[in-house]
């Protein structure tokens, strides 16, 4: 067992109690903070090396996003780790009844490569702030990233309760054969049931980030150039590699007919008349991925871009028209600067076509008439819900970031994060006098006893007599 | 087995039809297990009997309070659960709707254990219900009497294809397991909990796993004996040792184990009598393969108190060891049975110490009139919840989670905690279409300018 080493060291100082007091996860947080803004350059250079990220976009997820879940956390830290007092029945009324929020040990947070400070920065930060020791275990493919965290976090956290751990699958492998207190996973379903089943072995609990393909209903009824923006904003957003991105889009014919041109001006006015050129349109991560997507553009008809690079690993921003069901952009999440249109005839066909798929992450839909809005909301499953924009809902800490059935458990974001890694334990602290109070339960028993009992344990109905 | 495929596709199917969201439908189904409850008294007594000699009065305070208790709080907190709430917003979602909807995860599993047969599987039901859910319940097979009395008593009381009994032994419980369900509530040991936890993960289905452990009881020298001595011997004897948050054992100062064990017999004699086995308040194993299983745990061991067994009837006395060494059979695995060790330590440091050297337990008890001595062993362990100076009264509070931490479990429920257990949280944010001028921030093209801002 190659880190069992590791895992008792972090064990070691976990029950040594360090991590416990505010102070010190207060002092891991800022330093954390200080990480992010030393850092800040290598961080887009490295996130542009891998992946091409643009500075702008690498600044906004990789840095502003993170700093505002530190900030929040920060702000916060002191309330969210007060024992909750809760309401107490007649015959505790001399008694204290709290939740406390019991950090649960060493866990390990395993992050992917699309955004790859954000995706394992924000759960440590939950981690650190609930008072645990953690590994960290960044994604191989996002290298220099990776290098990067490997050579320079150790220089801001607390090596005795933090470390990271790099390598590939067969590394992964052996490091979830230890035993942790909790798995914060974000990657792909398939990956999700590996770490869920090799968690099962210790009775791990798990929050898994996984993904699908997100549905993105226009209706008839919409403002065309703010749909058209919002969409290309969120689909090609660091070349479509993001687990929420609009996967593809479900409209009628006639609006497929209106929003081609506003997707093609939206998409000049983002990146130029060849985006290959602009300085804020990634490239993909890999070669697999690429040639993944390319097979990918035979779905439907190219109606915009499709031009690929394969030395730049460049898929241009591309539209495809006329998608089937059957085609193969519409068989696995695109992850990718690719937006199939799937043509339906109404809004009912549509959620139809959403329900009869594994539940999303995320779901979107646009219209100026809020009831249709609301309809696609009610009458649909997923994660999380934006309505007449992409992306956003997960910007806004106090909203829980999630999955739901093949798209993930668990949730997290601000207090989310916080609450993921601490035990709620239920503490009640009983006066040792009033004995007589408790004779009721005593045996041996009697229906005056029973009577007695119910009397004060039971929870009357509002508006009946209690007169009897 | 063609059968489960059946029953969880058409449980699936009532789901897909949408009947189970509106609120009114799901408080008619928990009126309707109201009445279940009120009409069938009798019968569910009679098979709380048969299954584990539960006298009425016992039986009724164990198992039907709880259960009306919860559907009451259920039925009117259950319009405030079920609401969307909505959440703080920034200066970019000012003027949008944000907000949290509680939706039904589906299908989801219960599975009840024998010990507390009735409650254990109509408290997660009620808050499956509660949430909107079909639920397929998998009573314990141990329990048979309960078990074939629940599969008799649902489908009489509620909609049929929703709300669906299953029975059976291992091997259809591992059928059903094969199938995907949206939540799977398990009730039971660490041993099965992984292997539930193990079908789950194959369909990414969450789990909430309540198991158990050995749950200590620490009894400081300060303290009034014989409070703590008859709280502790309630918690412990009841449903003969059988309960999941019964004190398991009992750590103390070697000076006061023999005042302990004075005070506890004193304590039984109040509560059973000169004979125990006539006492009409005192339950039996649940069968003999437990009988044979916790009598084994006496061997070698002081027996300061009991000790008498009768396997014909299941029977065991309620017992007490003492002196008992850390590493005998007795202090290896959850007693699950009428059986009080006391194991001694020198002061509350080693009692947190030998407490962290096990698995986290799924209570823990501590027994002073030190308040700070309290706060310390709060603040010095780990385990599912806790109560200072009482024991099993904790799981009572219906706003307290009630569940366990590593081998203990993982999940938590009863009263609002099952409503959100059965529940999916939904981050929703609704914009406005019209405006895109705070948008237009963060379109590219970038610059260095729009980032400073």
């Amino acid at each position: 067992n190659p880190y069992g080493g590791l895992v008792s060291h972090l064990r070691a100082s976990w029950l040594s109690g360090k991590t416990r007091p505010m102070e010190y996860r207060v002092a891991q947080l800022e330093a954390l903070g200080r990480f992010l803004d030393d850092k800040k350059q290598e961080i887009l250079e490295a996130t542009e090396l891998d992946m091409g990220k643009p500075s702008f976009e690498a600044f906004f997820s990789e840095i502003l996003l993170c700093k505002n879940e530190l900030n929040v956390t920060l702000n916060n830290l002191s309330h969210w780790m007060k024992d909750e007092h809760v309401d107490k029945n007649l015959v505790m009324q001399l008694d204290s009844a709290f939740i406390r929020k019991d950090p649960y040990g060493v866990v390990l947070i395993i992050a992917p490569w699309n955004y790859p400070i954000h995706l394992f920065l924000v759960p440590l930060i939950g981690a650190i702030a609930a008072g645990n020791c953690a590994i960290i275990k960044p994604s191989e493919i996002s290298k220099n990233t990776e290098r990067l965290v490997a050579e320079t976090l150790s220089c801001y956290l607390d090596n005795d309760c933090f470390a990271v751990v790099t390598g590939g699958v067969p590394e992964t492998t052996r490091l979830l054969e230890n035993k942790f207190d909790y798995i914060f996973f974000t990657g792909s379903p398939p990956v999700g049931r590996i770490v869920m089943t090799a968690a099962a072995k210790h009775l791990t609990p798990v929050t898994l980030e996984l993904g699908g393909k997100n549905p993105c209903y226009v209706s008839d009824t919409c403002d065309v150039t703010n749909v058209a923006r919002r969409v290309a904003w969120g689909r090609f957003f660091n070349a479509g590699q993001t687990c929420i991105a609009p996967d593809y889009l479900l409209c009628t014919v006639e609006m497929q007919e209106k929003l081609m041109p506003a997707l093609r001006e939206a998409i000049t006015e983002f990146f130029g008349p060849n985006p290959r050129e602009s300085p804020d349109f990634g490239r993909i991560v890999s070669d697999k991925q690429f040639q993944r997507l390319r097979t990918l553009l035979g779905s439907g008809r190219v109606a915009i871009g499709g031009q690929t690079d394969e030395a730049e690993r460049y898929i241009a921003p591309t539209v495809l028209a006329d998608v089937l069901p059957s085609d193969p952009a519409m068989q696995e999440e695109i992850f990718g600067p690719v937006l199939p249109i799937v043509v339906i005839a109404n809004m009912d066909e549509a959620i139809d076509f959403i329900n009869a798929r594994p539940r999303p992450l995320a779901l979107y839909a646009f219209s100026c008439d809020s009831k249709i809005v609301n309809q696609v909301l009610e009458r649909t499953s997923s994660g999380g819900f934006c309505g007449n924009d992409t992306l956003m809902h997960v910007t806004l800490t106090s909203l829980p970031f999630g999955g739901i059935g093949n798209s993930g458990l668990g949730k997290y974001h601000g207090k989310f994060t916080f609450d993921t890694f601490s035990l709620h334990r239920g503490c009640l602290h009983r006066n040792m006098g009033l004995e007589t109070l408790n004779s009721p339960r005593y045996p041996p028993y009697t229906q005056q006893k029973l009577g007695l009992l119910t009397t004060t344990f039971e929870v009357k109905r509002r508006g009946t007599c209690t007169l009897l | 087995m063609e059968k489960m495929q059946q029953i969880v596709g058409r449980a699936r199917a009532a789901f897909n039809s949408g009947r189970s969201r509106p609120l009114e439908f799901r408080i008619q189904q928990l009126k309707a297990l109201e009445r279940m409850v009120q009409e069938k008294e009798k019968e569910i007594m009679a098979a709380l009997k048969a299954d584990l000699n539960k006298s009425g009065p016992n039986a009724y305070s164990h198992e039907i309070l709880g259960v009306l208790r919860e559907l009451t709080l259920t039925m009117e907190k259950l319009p405030s659960w079920a609401a969307p709430h909505p959440v703080k917003k920034d200066l970019l979602t000012l003027r949008d709707e944000a907000y949290i909807g509680y939706e039904p995860l589906g299908v989801v599993l219960v599975i009840g254990a024998w010990n507390y047969p009735f409650v254990l599987i109509m408290q997660p039901l009620i808050g499956a219900i509660a949430a909107g859910n079909a639920v397929v319940v998998k009573p314990s097979e141990v329990s048979e009497n309960t078990a074939q009395l629940v599969a008799e008593l649902l489908p009489q009381y509620l909609d049929k294809d929703l709300y669906a009994v299953v029975t059976g032994g291992v091997p259809e419980t591992t059928e059903l397991l094969t199938q995907r369900f949206d939540h799977i509530l398990y009730t039971g040991n660490s041993t099965v909990g992984k292997i539930v936890m193990a079908a789950a993960a194959k369909h990414l289905t969450p789990v909430t796993l309540e198991l158990g452990g050995k749950s200590p009881c620490y009894i400081d020298k300060d303290c009034d004996l014989a409070v703590a001595c008859r709280r502790i011997t309630w918690g412990k004897y009841m449903n003969c040792g059988q309960t999941c948050i019964a004190p398991d054992y009992i750590l103390c100062d070697p000076s006061i184990q023999s005042k302990v064990v004075e005070n506890i017999k004193a304590t039984l004699k109040e509560f059973y009598g000169e004979d125990v086995k006539s006492s009409p308040d005192y339950e039996r194993i649940i069968n003999q393969r437990h009988f044979r299983r916790v009598k084994s745990l006496l061997e070698g061991q002081k027996i300061a108190h009991g000790g008498e067994t009768d396997e014909a009837s299941c029977f065991i006395a309620p017992t007490i060891l003492t002196d008992v060494s850390p590493e005998s059979k007795v202090m290896e695995e959850e007693i699950f049975g009428p059986v009080l060790p006391i194991v001694t330590v020198k002061s509350v440091e080693e009692a947190i110490e030998f407490i962290n050297l096990r698995e986290k337990p799924l209570a823990l008890y501590v027994f002073s009139n030190n308040k700070q001595l309290i706060r310390r062993v709060i603040a010095g362990t780990s385990s599912g919840g806790m109560t200072a100076n009482d024991v099993i009264m904790h799981s009572v509070l219906p706003d307290l989670p009630f569940g366990g931490v590593g081998h203990s479990g993982m999940g938590a429920y009863h009263g609002r905690y099952s409503f959100e257990t059965f529940s999916h949280r939904r981050a929703c944010l609704i914009k406005d279409l019209r405006w895109d001028v705070v948008n237009k921030l963060r379109y590219p093209p970038g610059s260095v300018e729009m980032m400073q801002l």
